[in-house]
């Protein structure tokens, strides 16, 4: 039983730590606490939907879509409205992220209606034996959707020229610049990366949860603690924070009270940051 | 130049006069329906001018301040009723418990700032919204508290009608910019200011700077608190949904898109957040987009907040009546 508790834990805070790396990555290269992040996920689930439910695209095929729409929205959203914002004072930029929010949140009330709609598990929702432990198999496609996902990301960023310029853009954007590397271009890039790896936990959230329009600002918030308990500003911390808060939702509710889960995440995140201010981790370098 | 300021703080005498008027006398030319609304605004404007005391003038961001709103409204709502206390020893117990969580929330600005202090506002705010809807022998859970009576005064004042209650409330609103006024203008207003614009500095000039930011939050619960107070026998039922964390944000864009460290501004945004959306109606579901769409176009072109326009209205018919004078 602990082992299916652990990798349930282990299935959610992946969903959340992708959710926080996105979040993670425009405050890096932007400066922006991106409260539309949780959106992006929310619009990812129901492009799915429509795409694999409604129009009856293959799985894989519908997941491209919808984070390529959204990794588009996330562009959209950095030219229209945080680029005329980059110098302004971080209140403002926050208001505005709202706004952005708000806008995403209502929109897709408009086009897919208030109604929460459910989404077919793809690899099975009912456990399997596999060894000694009962696991499910929509949770193991979560998880190694996530290790991939990581691995794919440290070969872009550690590897890739464009990996390179965004990383050297979150470093110093003056001296990047003087390096030839177009800053505007790179932080749209970053955004458009972001809104994808929103749609992507928006997408493996699905089956778990139903897709509904009311899902944005909870998962945004569960990000922005992941991260900051990650050690705000770091890409390992944001996913480790989203796996540790994961994993202690799940065995809090299932060990000590289920009506009580968040008060006890919430009330020992207040203590960490307290007293540990940045973060779980020391910040790498 | 000092023709024109003078003649600008004539004018802005006179509107402020003429808005009150207008305010005093709204009962006789509305209905029961925009005099519920009104009082609903009233509210709202204590929210606001509350939560710019912390976020305008002390520079401190809280993304949890429904949870203040929400202990004024679930004292009130228990003490008068399950309790059956008097709504006046209801007011100051249930505020008084707000300030007390303010304090408890303060207290963590210490060591924590920036994005640390917002995250962990907006778990405060969780927590509350979460003890409260849980609570359910104290609070009644998700089902909420059924009527909370309007209060009277000594068995010949009753604010039972909405008109009688939203002259409470009118005064209640009145009270909140004389104090919020004067605290600004105070020793502990300037400390505020000193804090925001440079904490090292500040701190450096002998100004307790801990001790500030404690009390900016004590200072900005307690109003909450006492607009909580107002809402809970306005509604007369109150339930964990008004107070979850959308409304910690509206309160916080009321403050932003009003203009900060404005008190005028803070009136301005409680007006504008809870007026429109009467007004808007038409738009239905499009309002919420319509609304998101207006607060970015603010935040890029008008980020001083309404107040900015207004005070350069002010300042433009000031100058042109200076020079029809100097003719």
């Amino acid at each position: 039983m602990f082992f299916q508790q652990l990798i349930s834990g282990l299935a959610i805070g992946s969903i959340y730590g992708i959710v926080a790396l996105g979040f993670t990555l425009i405050w890096n290269a932007a400066r922006v606490v991106n409260f539309a992040q949780g959106e992006f996920s929310m619009v990812g689930g129901f492009l799915a939907y429509t795409f694999f439910v409604l129009l009856g695209i293959p799985y894989y095929g519908a997941f491209l879509f919808a984070l390529l729409i959204a990794g588009a929205i996330g562009w959209i959203m950095d030219f229209l409205v945080i680029r005329p914002l980059r110098s302004a004072d971080p209140l403002t930029v926050v208001i505005t992220t709202l706004g952005v929010s708000i806008i995403l949140a209502n929109g897709a009330m408009f086009i897919w209606g208030t109604k929460a709609m459910a989404f077919p598990s793809v690899f099975g929702s009912n456990p399997v034996q596999l060894g000694k432990v009962m696991v499910i198999p929509e949770n193991l496609w979560i998880i190694g959707f996530t290790v991939c996902l990581v691995a794919f990301f440290y070969v872009f960023f550690q590897k890739t020229k464009a990996g390179k310029a965004i990383r050297s853009v979150a470093q110093d954007k003056e001296t990047a610049s003087l390096m030839g590397i177009n800053v505007n271009l790179m932080i749209g890039m970053t955004f458009a990366v972001a809104g994808a790896l929103g749609a992507a936990a928006g997408v493996l959230l699905a089956p778990l949860f139903f897709v509904s329009t009311d899902i944005g600002l909870t998962l945004v918030l569960k990000a922005f603690i992941a991260a900051v308990l990650g050690g705000f500003g770091s890409l390992q911390g944001a996913l480790l924070g989203g796996i540790i808060l994961g994993v202690l939702e799940t065995m809090g509710a299932f060990y000590i009270s289920s009506t009580y889960k968040d008060v006890i995440t919430f009330t020992v995140l207040i203590f960490l940051l307290i007293f540990s201010p940045t973060g779980l981790f020391k910040k790498p370098g | 130049m000092e023709e024109i300021l003078k003649i600008q703080k004539k004018l802005k005498i006179w509107v402020i006069l003429g808005l009150a008027l207008g305010i005093v006398s709204l009962p006789l030319f509305t209905d029961l329906y925009f005099i519920r609304v009104a009082s609903m605004i009233g509210i709202f404007v204590i929210l606001t001018v509350g939560l710019n005391i912390l976020v305008g003038y002390t520079g401190l961001v809280s993304l949890g301040h429904a949870a203040f709103y929400a202990i004024g409204a679930y004292g009130t709502g228990i003490l008068t009723t399950s309790w059956g206390l008097s709504f006046w020893i209801a007011l100051p117990l249930s505020v008084a418990l707000a300030t007390l969580l303010g304090i408890l929330l303060g207290i963590p600005t210490i060591k924590a700032s920036g994005i640390y202090l917002a995250v962990i506002t907006i778990c405060f705010g969780l927590i509350v919204q979460l003890l409260i809807l849980n609570l359910d022998s104290i609070t009644n859970g998700a089902r909420g508290i059924y009527n909370v009576p309007r209060p009277s005064l000594g068995g010949q004042w009753k604010f039972t009608s909405e008109v009688s209650f939203f002259y409470l409330v009118v005064f209640f609103v009145i009270l909140t910019i004389l104090s919020a006024s004067l605290i600004i203008r105070s020793r502990i207003g300037r400390a505020f200011m000193a804090i925001r614009e440079n904490e090292v500095a500040a701190a450096s000039m002998g100004i307790p700077t801990t001790y500030y930011k404690v009390m900016a939050f004590a200072i900005s619960s307690f109003y909450a608190g006492l607009a909580g107070c107002l809402y809970a026998p306005l509604m007369r039922y109150i339930n964990p949904d008004a107070f979850n964390i959308g409304v910690s944000i509206d309160m916080l864009i009321m403050t932003v898109i009003g203009g900060l460290a404005s008190i005028p501004g803070s009136v301005l945004g409680g007006i504008a957040v809870y007026v429109l959306p009467e007004y808007l109606r038409f738009m239905k579901e499009y309002y919420r987009i319509v609304f998101g769409v207006g607060l970015i176009v603010m935040m890029i072109f008008m980020r001083e907040g309404i107040i900015s326009i207004i005070d350069r209205a002010f300042l433009g018919i000031a100058n042109r009546l200076a020079r029809k004078s100097g003719e």
